[in-house]
């Protein structure tokens, strides 16, 4: 039997509305999977009034005022977005102390649908760089083997959704920092087309690259509060081709992009392979393609993420700098290197390194490819003080804004793994459908971690 | 300009009001250094481009 905390949001929000459950019940069974696996430290601050929040939520549904499928529903958030009255630090002792006055629009949404803001959860500090292990708060733990790191930086919301303790939780992607800990810690991670969430409300790490998204169990749960988070009207619903299938569909299989690296696990390129070929049994024609080098839109988006995050630290800095993370400060001063030309330059290469991207898609409806290159590092290989940099295939995607989704596709080691969709801007529905599709052909996404 | 000094790198940090310790201040060159690196790949992309 399906322990409380396990219902998906759909089993969930029916169990609300026909009274099997109550939400206040639902959030005291998800209030206590917090606590019984504290270990994976992927909470940085459980809201004192969640079971409020649950009260208010179920008096609304007894009053048959049904604010919208979210209502009741716990929905974890990356500490990087403001949820008013609750502690807003980005993984910072550089905002210790503060709390929060408003609602990001995203947090904002879920609310005026009933959803409980259960609390914050871990992130790099500032979303830039980790895990740093001399911070106040300690680094969040992967799930699947504790002495194994997450990646970052939407560090609690994968291990909190991976790690069973809600079904649901925001993030922000400026570089894959959302798909990144979700292909590491098992679950899935969505980040959409560019300006499809408003960004306001999260401190910003990079605007020309920050992208607000959910990580969830499932690709229908993240489509489904994708659809809630969605700024305005002018986007068509994530969830709606989910039904869809990807029969009719091409995708273009970006092996080469990753497989040819010496970085890449073998387990991660017979993974993607088997993922492959199940696709083309759903009925989608798989074909080979060959996408434009990654390095010039790792390059490109590198520079103008240094200098447009020190440009938005600079105040910070010059009152509270020995309060920063000494990896966070570290990598912060790599952007004074970056002059005007050269984040002119930078930004300059965008408009062509999405051209290039959009013609290697020519004749396909998405890209098939790796998430990350291999499974989550150890804690072991981090020295606290150091960035380490581990290979990904999805920073170019913030650079041309389209969407993408992780989803998991299997393991090596004991540690999951990641395949990502990439569709066209505003194609958030069609990634959904594929991330789908593949996620019901196999149990990858169903498999969770013995904790 | 990959060979960004250690004393150009100190003034470009002094005027952005970033002091670092000599151990932090090496692992933020090397940094800097890459960054300028990425600069001229990104340079010769465009070039490539005309």
């Amino acid at each position: 039997m399906t322990e409380t905390p396990d219902l998906s949001l759909f089993e969930a929000a029916a169990a609300l509305r026909s009274g099997a459950i109550t939400s206040r019940a639902l959030v005291q069974a998800v209030l206590d999977r917090i606590e019984s696996r504290a270990a994976l430290d992927a909470f940085t601050h459980v809201a004192a009034d969640a079971l409020q929040q649950a009260d208010a939520a179920d008096a609304m549904l007894v009053a048959g005022n049904d604010p919208g499928p979210f209502c009741g529903l716990p929905v974890a958030v990356k500490d990087m977005t403001d949820v008013a009255g609750q502690p807003a630090t980005s993984g910072s002792a550089v905002f210790a102390g503060r709390i929060a006055t408003t609602d990001s629009p995203a947090v904002a949404r879920l609310r005026a649908q009933g959803a409980v803001l259960i609390g914050k959860v871990a992130t790099y500090e500032f979303g830039m760089v980790g895990p740093d292990l001399n911070l106040p708060e300690p680094p969040a733990r992967n799930p699947w083997n504790l002495d194994h790191t997450t990646g970052g930086s939407s560090s609690g919301s994968a291990v909190a959704v991976g790690g069973g303790l809600v079904r649901l939780a925001l993030g922000t992607d400026s570089g894959g920092s959302i798909r990144a800990p979700a292909a590491y810690c098992g679950c899935v991670g969505l980040k959409p087309s560019y300006d499809r969430v408003a960004r306001a409300g999260s401190f910003l790490l990079s605007p020309a690259l920050d992208h607000t998204g959910t990580l969830a169990a499932t690709v229908a749960e993240a489509a489904l509060a994708l659809d809630a988070i969605t700024d305005g009207a002018d986007w068509r619903p994530a969830s709606g081709l989910l039904d869809q299938g990807v029969a009719g569909l091409t995708i273009g299989f970006a092996r080469d992009w990753f497989a040819t690296d010496p970085k890449a696990h073998p387990a991660l390129i017979a993974a993607l392979d088997a993922a492959a070929a199940t696709l083309s049994q759903l009925g989608a024609r798989i074909t080979l393609i060959d996408l434009p080098e990654y390095a010039p839109y790792e390059a490109a988006a590198s520079v103008i993420m240094h200098a447009e995050a020190l440009a938005g630290h600079r105040d910070l800095i010059a009152t509270r700098a020995s309060s920063y993370g000494r990896t966070t400060l570290q990598c912060l001063a790599f952007g004074a290197a970056i002059s005007d030309a050269d984040l002119a330059l930078a930004r300059s290469a965008v408009a062509p390194l999405t051209a290039a991207m959009l013609a290697a898609m020519d004749g396909v409806d998405l890209i098939l490819t790796a998430t990350t290159l291999t499974p989550a590092l150890p804690f072991a290989a981090f020295d606290g003080e150091t960035a380490v940099w581990t290979p990904m295939r999805t920073i170019a995607f913030n650079l041309t804004g389209q969407p993408a989704i992780s989803v998991p596709v299997g393991f090596a080691d004991g540690l999951p793994l990641g395949a990502q969709f990439i569709g066209r801007i505003g194609d958030d529905d069609l990634i959904c459908a594929a991330g789908h599709a593949f996620e019901r052909a196999t149990d990858f996404s169903a498999q969770r971690p013995r904790l | 300009m990959t060979d960004l000094t250690p004393e150009t790198f100190r003034k470009l940090l002094a005027e952005k009001g970033i002091v670092l310790d000599d151990r932090a201040f090496a692992v933020a060159l090397k940094g800097a250094r890459h960054m300028k690196s990425e600069v001229a790949r990104v340079a010769a992309y465009m070039d490539a481009l005309k």
